[in-house]
């Protein structure tokens, strides 16, 4: 069975007196006095002229009160995602007060008459903003009625699973998935709302030792779950929620296995409310079911149309992300279809990333990207001459510190790239686009020792040439041999397969080598030019190493088929 | 003055965060990790949190408002592992 839910307009009314609504610093939070509290505060804000207040605080409880009593007193309540110098900037073009935990809230009026509690407007207005997205944050407006709509989709998707437990959670309340599982589903079913954002795993599994709980969590925290955490005492924990990003299946099953119950992943995006869920490690299946009232739908270019009840007009809503629908009407989940990557589930523009990196002068051309099976950013930078000038001078670590702090200072750290390539040129098709691909190999492991090369010439779609300098302190110079260094043929092969990477697309599998000659010896200081053709049909790369001296070394790399 | 833990710490950081560009010699055992000084964030917090209380065996509250000064820097989390396991 479900829980009743309170009706909307009468929330504040209706909250039974004497039942605990919320734990805060320790101690039981009634209905009776969170209406003392909302009243008060409500009456304090109906006597400041603000109607656009930005709403910050660590704890749930008092973010609570305070959402309430702004509603309460027929005020906007902006909520961003935390009370940062630069947030608080951003936020000063919306509102003209700012109440809570900020370093300097806005001085409300004392002695005023509590405001008593009535009935919510249905149209109040909350405003949040896009999750940790860099650049210019999003703001969404959402109604009342539309929150509480999808309040009731929670429970009467998920709450009969949920008994009477109360709620705790290891996300922040200042985003919609928190501010939705965490206090406004508990409020409103009369759950109790564990007021701290926890960090610690082992925090909410005391909680779960000590009676019945629901745990609203993220991949970021489920992914990282301590090996000792003592699941066997928790035997209060009554559901774990998921959401922000899916549950890598590793973590999913481990979890499953460990706390006896497979996550609640809920999928879905500030703008259009939850989506749809799933349980994998319950289920045998990954795919996700839309929760009730939603309905997804083939779009244009390849775009799924999403219908929702919590969309209110902008319907339908095309997605973001590539979804395959299957015929049971579940569907799964692929990658982004713009620009945006998520980051431990915090979307960030890499176009933002770019500009932030383009903005200095030291920088010539940049791109972001995500290398593969990474979360952390990379960067693939052309320097400009000032770059080079710096790079020579102070060094490279040097210049990558200057430019993460500079981009710590526009962007959520998490954005900051934690790789970086520099590179003469970009890795250039003949028709002058950067493929992915070529950007991609640059961060494979196997690439961390080749050097760099200049602009690339193609002759022909298939052919192209590059100029390589041969740098004196190369690693393999020293040893080989004693007294007379010269670039071993191993590591040319090597060189000529890891460019061509850049340029074409090889089979990962290994390849036979034909026709292997060696004219000339390579030494330090060399001005190469490498020629590598790619002749797909066949599965045959040619290389050939030239430099004024005459041809060094040449060999076809045929690749074998891949099985 | 060389210190083998703090020498110990920052290896298990460039390796556990896998911070390519840095190495032992470029982290100041005094510096900020956070913010302003090697940058890292909540999320290196935690990963960093899983991998010094595996290698020390030592118990780390999340929720202990104490926990943030430990991590405050190298040298502060060699006293913390230190003391600690004393």
């Amino acid at each position: 069975m479900s829980n009743t839910l309170l009706s909307p307009p009468g929330l504040l009314l209706d909250l039974p007196d004497q039942a605990v609504l919320a734990m805060h610093a320790g101690e039981p939070r009634h209905g009776q006095r969170l209406r003392q509290d909302v009243a008060a505060l409500a009456g304090a804000l109906a006597a400041h002229p603000a109607r656009d207040w930005g709403l910050f605080h660590d704890h749930g409880y008092p973010a609570l009160v305070a959402l309430l009593a702004l509603w309460q007193s027929g005020k906007r309540a902006w909520l961003p995602g935390n009370n940062q110098p630069g947030t608080e900037q951003a936020l000063g073009r919306h509102c003209q007060a700012l109440l809570g935990d900020w370093p300097r809230p806005t001085a409300l009026p004392t002695g005023t008459v509590p405001l008593p509690a009535g009935p919510l407007d249905a149209d109040a207005e909350l405003v949040i903003f896009t999750s940790g997205s860099s650049g210019e944050p999003q703001a969404i407006s959402k109604r009342y009625r539309q929150l509480f709509d999808e309040v009731a989709i929670l429970e009467q998707a998920f709450g009969a699973g949920l008994g009477g437990a109360a709620f705790a959670g290891t996300v922040s309340h200042q985003h919609i998935y928190g501010l939705l599982f965490r206090l406004l589903w508990p409020l409103a079913s009369g759950r109790t709302v564990h007021s701290e954002t926890l960090q610690d795993p082992a925090s909410v599994l005391a909680l779960a030792s000590a009676g019945e709980l629901a745990w609203v969590a993220s991949p970021a925290h489920l992914k990282r779950l301590p090996d000792d955490l003592p699941w066997a005492s928790a035997g209060g924990l009554q559901a774990v929620f998921s959401s922000g990003g899916p549950l890598p299946e590793d973590a999913a099953l481990a979890l499953a296995e460990r706390a006896g119950q497979a996550a609640i992943e809920v999928y879905g995006s500030s703008e259009t409310g939850g989506i749809a869920w799933r349980r994998q490690g319950a289920d045998n299946d990954d795919a996700w079911t839309p929760l009730p009232g939603v309905r997804l739908e083939p779009g244009p270019r390849g775009a799924t149309l999403l219908r929702s009840p919590h969309l209110g007009e902008s319907q339908p809503w095309p997605l973001a992300d590539a979804i395959t629908l299957r015929d049971d009407g579940r569907f799964h989940l692929g990658a982004r279809l713009d620009r945006i990557v998520k980051v431990e589930e915090k979307r960030v523009s890499l176009s933002a990333v770019e500009q932030a990196l383009l903005a200095d002068p030291a920088v010539a051309e940049a791109r972001a990207l995500q290398p593969a099976g990474e979360q952390r950013l990379g960067a693939v930078l052309v320097l400009s001459a000032e770059g080079e000038t710096l790079q020579r001078e102070q060094g490279r670590a040097a210049l990558i510190r200057r430019l993460r702090q500079r981009l710590a200072a526009n962007l959520e750290t998490i954005a900051v790239p934690r790789r970086w390539r520099l590179v003469a040129a970009l890795p250039e098709t003949g028709q002058g686009k950067v493929p992915m691909r070529a950007l991609q190999a640059l961060f494979k492991h196997s690439q961390a020792r080749l050097p760099e090369p200049g602009d690339a010439h193609w002759s022909a779609a298939d052919q192209v040439t590059v100029s390589l300098g041969v740098a004196a302190d190369l690693p393999w110079f020293s040893g080989h041999f004693p007294g007379q260094p010269v670039l071993p043929g191993v590591v040319q092969i090597d060189w000529a397969e890891g460019l061509a990477r850049r340029y074409f697309e090889l089979p990962d599998g290994g390849y036979r080598l034909q026709a292997l000659k060696f004219h000339d010896l390579i030494l330090p200081g060399a001005e190469l030019q490498l020629t590598l053709q790619w002749q797909a049909s066949t599965g045959t790369l040619r290389f050939a190493f030239r430099s004024r001296q005459g041809p060094h070394s040449s060999a076809r790399l045929v690749f074998e088929e891949p099985r | 003055m060389s210190d083998h833990l703090e020498q110990e710490l920052k290896e298990l950081i460039i390796t556990t965060l896998d911070l390519e560009e840095i190495g032992s010699d470029d982290i100041d055992a005094g510096e900020p990790l956070f913010g302003d000084g090697l940058g890292l964030d909540s999320i290196d917090a935690l990963e960093l949190g899983l991998a010094i209380s595996k290698r020390y065996d030592v118990k780390i509250d999340a929720d202990d408002k104490t926990t943030r000064e430990h991590f405050a820097s190298v040298r502060a989390l060699a006293d913390f592992v230190r003391n600690t396991r004393a």
